[in-house]
C-alpha cells in the first residue's frame, strides 16, 4: 500500500528493538508499529490561539510523567533504593527541549521516590544507514535519506525517548 | 551506602504503546476500521469530517471521537451529520493518548460500528508521539499552511500513513505550489498517498470516499487472512 519508505521506517523500528538489551514486551510490540517511537515535544507546536496558555512544557509534562512513573516502579522493583539520579536518552528528532524536560521533570517527581534525583539526558544525534554508502550522522534538519547518494535509507537513531539507568543509593544494614 | 547504576532501557512512552496495541487489537477483532486525522490548527480536519461522515453514513456505520484542549464545538458540528460523536476535551494536554481514546470508547460497542474516526487537537508535533491504535493515520495540510511544512515536522509527517492537502479550491489564489508540497511530503516520506480535496467545493471528495473504502477493505483483507 506504500513505497519503500514505508517499509524502511518499519525496519527502522526493528533495529530500535533489536538494539536493546533486555527487550521488553514494549520493544517487542514497537517492532511492528511505526508510531510508538516518534518523539516531539511541545515547544515548537502551533496552538490553537484560542486556547488558554498553559506554558510551553505541555509535551515534556507528558513525557516527564510518564518517565516518573516508569522510573518509579523500576525503583520499587529494586527494593529500599535512593534514586539519586535518573539517565535518559533523547534523540535528536525527539524535539524534546532539554530545559522543559528537567524543569517538567522536577515538578513530576515531587512527592515520589524520584523527589530530588538529578536527571541525566544524553543527546542521541540523527543517523541513517544506506546499503550503497554506509551509515553517517545527520545535521538538524536533513531529510531522513542518505547525505551523501540522495537514495533512501534506514533511520538508525534521532528518535529515542529512553529511560536509560537509574542511579541508586542502597541503604545498607544497620551496620553501615 | 553505595551508589551504583542500574540499566533499564526502557521507552519512556511504553505504556501508552501497550495500551494502543491493545486497543488495536479490539478494534481488529470488532471489524471497526479506525482512521486518525493529524494536522495543525485550523487546516480543516472537522470540516472535511463532516463532508467525510455524511458521505458514509448511508453505507457504512460511521462514529468520530474527536479532542480539543477546551470547547465541544467540534463535537456539536460533527453531531449534525447525525452519527455517534464523542468529545475528548484534553485540558492543557496538546495530543490524545491511547488512554484518553480507551476511556472516550468506554461502553461503546465497537461491533456496531463499521468506520471510526478519531480527530487529533490540532497540533504537528506532540501526537506523533502517540500511537492511537489507529489503523490509518492521515495527516492534513491546508494550502494556506506553505509547501514547506512537512519539511519543517517531518516526524508527524513520517508518522503518518496518507496525506490530505485541503482547500485545494483555495490553491490558485494563495499561489500554492502543488508540485513543492508533494516534493516536501515525498522527502519526508517517500511514497506515501496523497490527495487533494477541497471540504467547500467538494473537489476531491469522492476520490478520498473511494481511497478510504480502499484502505478499509485492505486492511481487512490483510487482518482476517
Amino acid at each position: 500500500m506504500h513505497g519503500g519508505c514505508h517499509e524502511v521506517r518499519t525496519t527502522t523500528v526493528a533495529v530500535f528493538g533489536a538494539g536493546v538489551t533486555g527487550m521488553t514486551i514494549a520493544d517487542e510490540e514497537r517492532r511492528t508499529h511505526p508510531r510508538g517511537v516518534d518523539t516531539p515535544g511541545c515547544s515548537h507546536s502551533e496552538q490553537d490561539a484560542s486556547a488558554p496558555y498553559t506554558g510551553e512544557a505541555m509535551h515534556e509534562l507528558s513525557v516527564a510523567l510518564a518517565l516518573v512513573e516508569l522510573a518509579s516502579e523500576e525503583a520499587r522493583r529494586l527494593g529500599d533504593v535512593q534514586i539519586s539520579a535518573v539517565h535518559v536518552r533523547i534523540g535528536q528528532l525527539a524535539a524534546i527541549v532539554p530545559d522543559a524536560l528537567r524543569f517538567s521533570f522536577d515538578l513530576a517527581a515531587e512527592g515520589t521516590a524520584l523527589t530530588g534525583a538529578r536527571l541525566e539526558i544524553e543527546p542521541v544525534p540523527t543517523s541513517v544507514a544506506c546499503q550503497a554508502c554506509g551509515t553517517h550522522v545527520l545535521d538538524a534538519f536533513q531529510p531522513i535519506c542518505c547525505p551523501r547518494c540522495g537514495g533512501p535509507a534506514d533511520l538508525r537513531s534521532g528518535r529515542e525517548l529512553e529511560l536509560r539507568a537509574l542511579e541508586v543509593i542502597d541503604h545498607d544494614g544497620p551496620d553501615c | 551506602m553505595t551508589a551504583r547504576i542500574v540499566e533499564v532501557r526502557q521507552d519512556i512512552l511504553k505504556k501508552n504503546d501497550l495500551l494502543a496495541r491493545a486497543l488495536r487489537s479490539r478494534f481488529e477483532e470488532a471489524g471497526v476500521f479506525v482512521v486518525s486525522l493529524v494536522s495543525s490548527p485550523g487546516a480543516g480536519k472537522t470540516t472535511l469530517l463532516q463532508r467525510t461522515l455524511a458521505a458514509l453514513r448511508s453505507s457504512l456505520r460511521v462514529a468520530a471521537v474527536v479532542g480539543d484542549l477546551q470547547t465541544d464545538n467540534d463535537a456539536r458540528r460533527l453531531a449534525e451529520a447525525g452519527v455517534p460523536i464523542r468529545q475528548i476535551t484534553t485540558g492543557t494536554v496538546c495530543h490524545l493518548d491511547a488512554n484518553m481514546l480507551e476511556q472516550a470508547l468506554e461502553d461503546w460497542d465497537l461491533r456496531a460500528l463499521d468506520v471510526l474516526f478519531v480527530e487529533n487537537v490540532g497540533n504537528l508535533v506532540c501526537p506523533a508521539s502517540y500511537d492511537l491504535g489507529e489503523a490509518l493515520r492521515v495527516v492534513l495540510l491546508s494550502v494556506t499552511e506553505g509547501e514547506d511544512k512537512p519539511l519543517k515536522y517531518p516526524t508527524i509527517f513520517g508518522s503518518a500513513d496518507s496525506a490530505v492537502l485541503t482547500k485545494i479550491d483555495l490553491a490558485d489564489v494563495v499561489d500554492f505550489d502543488r508540485d513543492a508540497a508533494r516534493q516536501a511530503i515525498e522527502a519526508v516520506r517517500p511514497g506515501m498517498d496523497v490527495l487533494e480535496v477541497s471540504s467547500r467545493s467538494g473537489v476531491g471528495l469522492e476520490a478520498w470516499i473511494n481511497y478510504l473504502q480502499a484502505m478499509r477493505t485492505h486492511a481487512f483483507a490483510v487482518g482476517t487472512h
